[in-house]
């Protein structure tokens, strides 16, 4: 996989998270909504280095759906923190494909690893292998 | 979306076949880049040819000795299940890295962390079976965690060093791994 692609497929990841969130926030409360809002916040700002990123490799940025589905219905706390959960997770394994594809691997891994302890920090689900959910 | 477990899956051949589902996804994926990418030239893992074949090891060593904490661990009776469980990932990131073909292995986690060790070692030494291991530290939760953040931090070291792309993705996963381990060790912890 070219970088472009692999940024390509986490960017398309990071619009699907920050819609993914909006959601979470509509359905936690407190602490964990304050939390929500600010992980999106950090997947806009990471939205738009990628854009950046794909364009300064001479690519061109993937657009963002209007709509996402999401796998199933989110209408408690614990399923919107397992929708949390799963599109961190996604981006997790998205990341390490990232890195494979970079000629220094570093930021992308952290990332990757970042993601990773998010998705778990919601759940307390630990899968094996990142990005498997 | 998929059940989630506290703490993570039993391990199993599935572990190893879904991370090779992984890369399969990304090939897919790959199929629409252009054909004029530089490819590597192919060669057998662990084989004299492959260039990671000493990292490989390393990783093995590393992961080995982390089944070996955790199988010494002393933790509460009420969670020895799921950290058991946390431990496991290591023998399947060892499997991963280690120059045998995902599956080859043995798919039933052995008690004996020694055994463990030898299974994971790229490079076994004929001579180490008869120099006493050495001492492993009896470690608590806090402890275990030390260790994930520990392995984390170097699995993305060693994956800095990859040569190879497919592997420098799995050390970053593991990397990933080790460090949801040590959240969730933090949440059972409190």
């Amino acid at each position: 996989m070219s970088l472009v692609d692999a940024l390509n497929v986490v960017l398309a990841g990071e619009y699907a998270a920050i819609y993914a969130y909006g959601i979470v926030a509509a359905h936690v409360t407190g602490e964990q909504q304050i939390r929500a809002l600010s992980v999106m916040a950090d997947h806009r700002q990471q939205r738009d280095r990628l854009r950046a990123q794909i364009i300064d490799q001479g690519g061109t940025p993937v657009a963002g759906e209007a709509l996402y589905q999401v796998p199933s219905p989110v209408t408690s706390p614990k399923q919107a923190r397992d929708l949390a959960c799963l599109v961190e997770d996604r981006l997790s394994g998205q990341w390490a494909a990232v890195a494979a594809a970079s000629e220094d691997p570093a930021a992308a891994a952290l990332t990757s690893v970042q993601c990773s302890v998010r998705a778990t920090s919601w759940t307390g689900s630990a899968p094996i292998w990142p990005g498997s959910l | 979306m998929s059940e989630m477990s506290q703490t993570g899956a039993r391990v199993s051949r599935r572990d190893i076949m879904r991370l090779a589902m992984m890369g399969g996804v990304v090939g897919t994926l790959a199929g629409c880049t252009s054909s004029a990418e530089p490819k590597p030239t192919p060669t057998t893992p662990g084989s004299p040819q492959d260039p990671d074949r000493a990292l490989r090891a390393e990783v093995g060593r590393d992961q080995a000795q982390l089944i070996a904490l955790y199988a010494s661990a002393k933790v509460p009776t009420s969670v020895a299940t799921d950290i058991r469980e946390l431990g496991a990932r290591h023998r399947v990131y060892g499997q991963a890295i280690d120059q045998h073909p995902p599956g080859s292995g043995s798919q039933s986690p052995s008690t004996d962390p020694q055994a463990d060790g030898a299974s994971l070692d790229a490079n076994p030494d004929p001579s180490a079976s008869t120099t006493a291991p050495p001492a492993t530290p009896v470690l608590g939760l806090k402890g275990l965690r030390r260790a994930e953040i520990a392995s984390s931090t170097k699995l993305l070291e060693q994956a800095g060093r990859a040569k190879n792309p497919e592997l420098t993705r799995i050390l970053v996963l593991a990397a990933a791994g080790s460090a949801a381990a040590a959240e969730a060790l933090k949440m059972v912890a409190s």
